[in-house]
């Protein structure tokens, strides 16, 4: 019992004097102050124009009458734009001090377990019996575990930046597409739609909204990559296309030997890779033939036509 | 000489990909110096085998390629040995992917 003491006041110790450096060192370092014209409840009973609940509860009455009978479409859409303008304003401002916060929170708890976990190391460095030694690395690795926990179940593995650029960028298209929407008359896009795209732009601003807006742009590139790949692989080869190749191989190099390019030139003419009139140095042939060679590998057509031109050109039979 | 890449499928057998690569050094004066699965992310479904190609002089294209393929931890002794025997000499050998599956592949010629 003494033994665990003696441990848990060493942790204690150590942990608690980083902790203390750490939080001496740093002070204020999450944002700079919000200025009192921003900040988001007014301070004291000055108006600052952010968007209130009477607010909102005024312009939807006003809103409700522009609309209701004859309806007043210039009215009923500066109405609903201003209402749009007002909670994107409160929406932005909740976002941007969560997205602070959501920093601030995973790297609060990253440092606090890494300062945890420097502390147990360094008293297990100077622990002396075994059981002791055994007792703080099983709670080293139960710190570590634990920081990798919230990694993998709260951040599903990413980086706060990654999931706050995916916020970000989900933000900022639903944002464009309000604002498109903006033009259109109150019977085209009537408030209700533009609160169904503001509850849609709010949501894209939290971490399920960041996480699943990344697993589709995975998606999306993963889908990319693979045609890519599949554009680059090689088409299926038959018995038949090797005949034809390793002919035409033979059959050019027989031409190279021998100065006789006339039906090499006519081939590569007949496949358009050459003018026609043309008189091309023997470089000029030899790339020209390496290149549209790689070309039939991934082109089964252009494969089929090579084959049929170089028997045109007798080249092969 | 020049180097040149290509993706082959190795969700074809072994036979199928000794036609792939023979096509390839037929039609681009080329010679294969090295295959292998491909070394980046690889999307679901597919099995990518990256070649390398060195181009030969036209008129010095080298014997056909003989590709044979064993279990990634076999022991390529016996197999090495036979194709010795027929005068055959290695290209290459590296993990590659054979029927969607990695297996370890040698190249002889």
């Amino acid at each position: 019992m003494g033994t665990m003491v003696r441990i848990f006041a060493r942790i204690c110790g150590v942990s608690v004097l980083g902790f203390l450096a750490f939080a001496m060192g740093c002070g204020r370092f999450e944002r700079p102050r919000i200025p009192n014209v921003i900040v988001v409840p007014t301070p004291g009973s000055e108006k600052t124009g952010n968007y209130t609940l009477d607010n909102y509860k005024t312009d939807m009455a006003a809103y409700i009458a522009a609309t209701t009978g004859t309806v007043n479409n210039t009215e009923a859409m500066r109405l609903r734009n201003n209402m749009i303008s007002g909670l994107m304003a409160e929406i932005d401002y909740a976002f941007y001090d969560y997205e602070t916060k959501l920093f601030l929170n995973q790297g609060s708890f990253r440092v606090g377990s890494d300062l945890l976990q420097l502390g147990l190391a360094a008293a297990g460095g100077i622990s002396n019996g075994s059981r002791s030694k055994t007792i703080l690395s099983a709670l080293l690795s139960g710190v570590t575990g634990s920081s990798l926990s919230v990694d993998k179940n709260f951040f599903r593995q990413q980086t706060v930046q990654a999931i706050s650029s995916s916020m970000e960028s989900n933000r900022d298209r639903i944002k464009a597409l309000i604002l498109t929407q903006e033009k259109q008359d109150v019977s085209t896009y009537p408030f209700q739609a533009a609160r169904a795209d503001l509850i849609h732009y709010f949501f894209a601003g939290t971490l399920p909204g960041g996480l699943q807006n990344l697993q589709q742009e995975a998606g999306v590139r993963a889908q990319d990559q693979r045609k890519q790949l599949e554009n680059q692989m090689q088409a299926p080869v038959t018995a038949d296309d090797i005949a034809c190749a390793t002919g035409v191989n033979q059959a050019v190099a027989k031409a190279f030997a021998d100065n006789k390019l006339d039906q090499v030139i006519a081939f590569l003419q007949a496949m358009k890779v050459l003018d026609a009139g043309q008189s091309p140095t023997k470089d000029k042939i030899e790339s020209s033939l390496r290149a549209l060679g790689w070309n039939i590998n991934t082109d089964a057509t252009l494969r089929k036509q090579y084959c049929e031109e170089a028997k045109k050109a007798k080249l092969i039979q | 000489m020049a180097l040149h890449r290509q993706i082959v499928d190795g969700n074809q057998d072994l036979a199928a990909q000794e036609k792939g690569l023979n096509f390839m050094e037929q039609s681009t004066f080329a010679k294969v110096i090295s295959y292998a699965k491909s070394t980046g992310p690889i999307p679901q479904g597919l099995a990518p085998n990256e070649v390398v190609l060195q181009d030969v002089p036209i008129g010095q294209q080298p014997k056909a390629l003989h590709l044979e393929a064993l279990d990634v931890n076999g022991d390529a002794t016996q197999v090495i040995t036979q194709q010795l025997a027929t005068g055959k000499i290695v290209v290459f050998h590296d993990i590659s992917f054979v029927g969607g599956q990695e297996r370890m592949v040698l190249g002889f010629r």
